[in-house]
This record gives structure tokens, C-alpha cells and sequence, in this order.
């Protein structure tokens, strides 16, 4: 046997300063959701989300819940795990939500210049592609935070989809 | 024609849909991706999307963990006597039958409390099992694909983090008793690491 012990092992995880970082988020937030999808005027919609720190400090743990509506998903439900991963070194994300049966996974790094994350991940479509998602997460301030999300097709020009402003309840 | 139809579709879509992210996301850009000539219409496309976001058989099958759970642990310890751990289970579904959600407690796993979350769902585009867990003995969550054998074995499959494969082959036993069995990959073969047996409360 080694010098490190297996309790060792356990415990050489525990959450640092990136992990920290994420409690920014933490609270019950309003949701302004605005949604472009191709010509013609944007979508909105609102909503709530709670975020609470989860597992010890490990995770951000999201649970947002659309304002009801009278669209196809009245009751819009999403919950997601916003976490950093020592061993790679990246933010990592994860969502699920009642409206596909996708798990969404994203990577990606905080810029301390900005304020803001930079998340990479893939989405598949119909017909069996998957193009590039990429959402930027930005603190505007304690009670003011923004999603943006982009898209890139197959010619490689990346727009923007979504844009989803948090201000604090 | 194509850029019609993306925009009728667009529309439509505009004045139906008020909530879900990940549907009206994914839908937008898809529109670019069809190629010429073969561009399902409106009603085939929502039709598809409609099919992709629907729970069906291989959700189903996931089921059989939903309820309360006790569990014994056996860790295989290099060089040492496994060691055994007690502690509860509890699943449940969660988004209208899409995903079923873990909660895993062992009180005293090397003298801490031991709290791992769990989601596993089907995604009928990937036509696979896919899952991801989390605890708080690490940062990194164990992202899985899955796959439901014709034994009845539901096998996970993710990187664990010494830069391998982990696996976790999960039996039935009846309907109130299962067994789980932890492989790490070394050197090309799969190890046995540990395993749970979980009755049903």
C-alpha cells in the first residue's frame, strides 16, 4: 500500500474556490426568457428559478419552473446540476427537462475579465445531427445574472437563440 | 421553398409554444440543417419532435428502482478486508415520467455521511440509456450511456477518474431485491470493485 490511505482518496475532492463561485447563484430568481426562432418577432415567456448549493458545496442545484401558459408545455419544468470538475478542470452542466427526453450536458470555463462562462455542449435535432450549443452565463451583478445561448449550423455561423435574464426575487 | 417553410414554421411555433427550452431550441436551428428536397413539412416535423419528447417503453423499464430502497454495501479494498457499508436508497420519477431521480444515503462511509444523486433517463433520438451521478465524495460526475440486455441487465457505462471506464451491471431479483456490481477497467479487463444488494423497504 501506498502512503495515501483510502480515506485519502475520498477526500481529495472537496469543493475550492471554483466551487464557491457558483453560490452567486444561489436563491430564487425571476426568469425573462427571450426566444428567437428564425424570422419575425422573439418569443417570451417568464418563469422561476431556485437555485440551491448541493452535495456539500459541490454543486449549483437548479430547478426552474415556467409561469403557466397556454402554449403545448403549460406547465414548462427543467432542472439542472452546475458543478466543476477537479479532475478536468472544467465547469460542467446538466439539464433535464419535461419538454425533451435530451440530457443536456455542457463544459466549459470561467472568464474572470468578463464575469462570465463560456459553456460548450451538443444538441441533437431531428434526423439524427447534433449541432453546437454554446451558452455564456454572465453576473451582472449580486442580483442580476444572464443566459445567452448561440447555436452554430452546419456553415459554421453561430446565432443567437436564446437570452434568459435572472433578477433576483 | 425552404425558407418559407422555415418561416411558416417559425410562426406557428411562435404563437403555440410559450415554455420549453430545450424543444423550441433545438427546433430553430434544426430548420437550416434539412437538407434540399427532403424537408418534412410542418406537421412531420412536429410530429418527430412530438415522438423525441415522449416517455415510452424504455422509460418504462427504468421504473422497476422507483420506491424506497435499503442497501448493503461491500467495497473491494486492495490488500485488505472489503469493506461494508448500510444505508437507504430512494427513487423516484421526475418530469412527467422522463427521468428517475436517485437519492443514495450511507451514514458512515469511512466515518462521513455519504450523499450521491442520480438522474437516468432514455433518449428516444439517441435511441440509448443515458444517466449522470453525483456525490459528495468528488467533483466529478459520473456521466453514463446505458444499455437494457435482453437478461435483464441494465448496464452503465462512464469515464472514471483515473482516466478509464467504469461500468455498473445492476440485476433484478425479483421485484424487491437487486443487485449492483462495480467494474473498474484496468489494463483492458474489467475488475470487479464492489457491489450493492438493495431490498425493497
Amino acid at each position: 500500500m501506498s502512503e495515501h490511505t483510502d480515506t485519502d482518496c475520498m477526500q481529495m475532492s472537496p469543493p475550492g474556490a471554483e466551487h464557491e463561485r457558483l453560490g452567486a447563484f444561489a436563491g430564487t430568481w425571476r426568469a425573462a426568457v427571450t426566444m428567437w426562432m428564425g424570422p419575425g418577432e422573439p418569443m417570451v415567456s417568464t418563469g422561476t428559478m431556485v437555485n440551491t448549493m448541493d452535495l456539500d458545496g459541490r454543486y449549483l442545484r437548479e430547478e426552474y419552473k415556467g409561469d403557466p401558459n397556454d402554449g403545448p408545455f403549460p406547465e414548462f419544468e427543467g432542472r439542472g446540476y452546475w458543478g466543476y470538475n477537479d479532475v478536468t478542470g472544467q465547469y460542467e452542466g446538466f439539464w433535464v427537462d419535461n419538454a425533451s427526453n435530451q440530457m443536456g450536458i455542457e463544459k466549459g470555463e470561467y472568464d474572470p475579465r468578463t464575469g462570465s462562462w463560456n459553456m460548450l455542449g451538443q444538441m441533437a435535432v431531428p434526423g439524427g445531427a447534433s449541432m453546437s450549443k454554446r451558452s455564456v452565463i454572465t453576473l451582472v451583478s449580486d442580483n442580476e445574472h444572464t443566459m445567452e445561448m448561440f447555436f452554430t449550423g452546419p456553415d459554421g455561423q453561430e446565432n443567437k437563440g436564446m437570452h434568459i435574464k435572472y433578477v433576483r426575487a | 421553398m425552404r425558407c418559407c417553410t422555415a418561416s411558416k414554421f417559425a410562426l406557428t411555433l411562435a404563437a403555440g409554444i410559450a415554455g420549453g427550452f430545450m424543444l423550441q431550441a433545438s427546433l430553430a436551428p434544426s430548420l437550416a440543417l434539412q437538407p434540399e428536397g427532403g424537408e418534412p413539412s410542418m406537421e412531420e416535423m412536429m410530429a418527430e419532435m412530438a415522438r423525441l419528447g415522449t416517455p415510452g417503453e424504455h422509460h418504462e423499464k427504468l421504473g422497476r428502482t422507483v420506491g424506497e430502497w435499503n442497501v448493503e454495501t461491500t467495497f473491494m479494498m486492495p490488500g485488505d478486508e472489503p469493506m461494508k457499508g448500510e444505508g437507504s436508497m430512494s427513487c423516484e420519477w421526475v418530469l412527467e415520467g422522463r427521468f428517475v431521480k436517485t437519492d443514495f444515503h450511507l451514514p458512515d462511509f469511512m466515518g462521513q455521511p455519504f450523499h450521491g444523486i442520480g438522474y437516468n433517463g432514455y433518449d428516444n433520438g439517441k435511441q440509448q440509456y443515458v444517466g449522470v451521478w453525483m456525490d459528495n465524495m468528488s467533483t466529478m460526475a459520473f456521466v453514463t450511456e446505458g444499455e437494457m440486455l435482453d437478461d435483464g441487465s441494465f448496464v452503465s457505462i462512464g469515464d472514471n477518474a483515473m482516466g478509464g471506464k467504469m461500468k455498473i451491471v445492476s440485476k433484478m431479483d425479483g421485484k424487491d431485491a437487486m443487485t449492483d456490481t462495480f467494474y473498474d477497467q484496468i489494463e483492458g479487463e474489467w475488475v470487479e470493485t464492489g457491489t450493492m444488494h438493495y431490498t425493497r423497504k
